[in-house]
């Protein structure tokens, strides 16, 4: 089963529920579920002004992927990137204080990624010419790694993973394979989707549990082979 | 870390925890554990999502710890830094000079 058919059996499990009401994604529902994506995060930056370390990792694991994605934007040698996203989350956990929560924490942090980056190029382009020769050590040693990132190997083991999630997800009892794909790909609540599967929001929350719980099982030696 | 915690978590992932199971969570004695849980489950979550295995990310939650920890080398210090020319001045134009800390 592809992505694509994952998600259309997501929008079948909508449209098949018990309640049969065809419109649980609509504009309305889907802001609804937006609505508390801060939620967590909120819950973590209050943990992490109280130093709870713990609650900064949580955070870090969570948006590592998209600061290195926004980095990106800006300067292409990964490890750079690599460098500037940990760079990024150490000035922000420094800054903690100084978050108001005026905004969701993901778009505070997206801004200090984009300085962060935008900064070092600054630097960059002040540096004198006879530190080419390091530059240039630094982009040999950085090809070579982009060349691995792209590996038949890499690409072999991508589809594996692929191709084991959708067993894995394909194998889940139905009553947890709805409830975890109006999640996941409808990214309803638990309070809607308990609505659409008549089922309170615990037994929701317990069957996502399960499957999420489920899925790691089958694909996790898969995903320690990375 | 038991199923209760580990619900705990998941229902974080999705927002829909509440204030006091989320401390019960990070109170818990192994965050390592809950770290761990946590990062496979996003990772199943990229691999939804965007298609992206762990294998084409990148993980720097150890390096951040152990800089925060005083356990490394701050990374502004490590990196390229411009600094002033230590012959600087005396009215003569500023000069940079590039250091690397090591």
């Amino acid at each position: 089963m592809t992505q694509t058919n994952l998600m259309q059996a997501s929008q079948l499990a909508v449209k098949t529920g018990k309640s049969g009401t065809p419109s649980m994604t609509s504009d309305k529902d889907q802001q609804l579920g937006k609505r508390s994506d801060s939620q967590t995060d909120s819950q973590l930056v209050r943990k992490v002004r109280n130093d709870d370390r713990a609650a900064f990792d949580l955070l870090v694991v969570k948006y590592q992927s998209r600061v290195a994605s926004i980095i990106s934007r800006y300067v292409y040698d990964s490890q750079e990137v690599m460098d500037l996203t940990q760079e990024t989350f150490i000035k922000a956990y420094r800054a903690m204080e100084r978050f108001r929560g005026d905004s969701a924490f993901y778009t505070w942090l997206y801004r200090i990624a984009v300085n962060t980056a935008k900064n070092y190029l600054e630097s960059r382009s002040r540096r004198p010419q006879g530190s080419a020769d390091v530059v240039d050590a630094e982009n040999f040693d950085d090809g070579r790694q982009l060349r691995d990132l792209a590996s038949p190997e890499r690409l072999l083991h991508r589809d594996e993973l692929q191709q084991a999630l959708s067993q894995a997800i394909a194998g889940l009892p139905e009553e947890l394979r709805s409830a975890f794909l109006l999640r996941e790909y409808d990214g309803l609540s638990y309070e809607d989707i308990a609505r659409i599967l008549e089922c309170p929001i615990g037994t929701v929350r317990s069957r996502i549990f399960r499957a999420r719980d489920a899925v790691d099982r089958h694909i996790g030696p898969l995903l320690n082979e990375s | 870390m038991d199923d209760r915690l580990r619900e705990t978590l998941s229902a974080m992932m999705d927002d829909e925890a509440d204030e006091l199971s989320v401390r019960r969570l990070l109170s818990h004695g192994s965050p390592d554990d809950v770290c761990q849980q946590w990062q496979r489950w996003q990772q199943v979550r990229d691999l939804m999502h965007d298609g992206r295995s762990p294998m084409e990310g990148i993980d720097v939650s150890a390096g951040v710890r152990a800089v925060l920890e005083g356990r490394t080398v701050d990374p502004y210090a490590r990196k390229e830094r411009f600094t002033k020319h230590p012959f600087a001045g005396n009215g003569l134009p500023l000069q940079w000079r590039w250091v690397p800390c090591l």
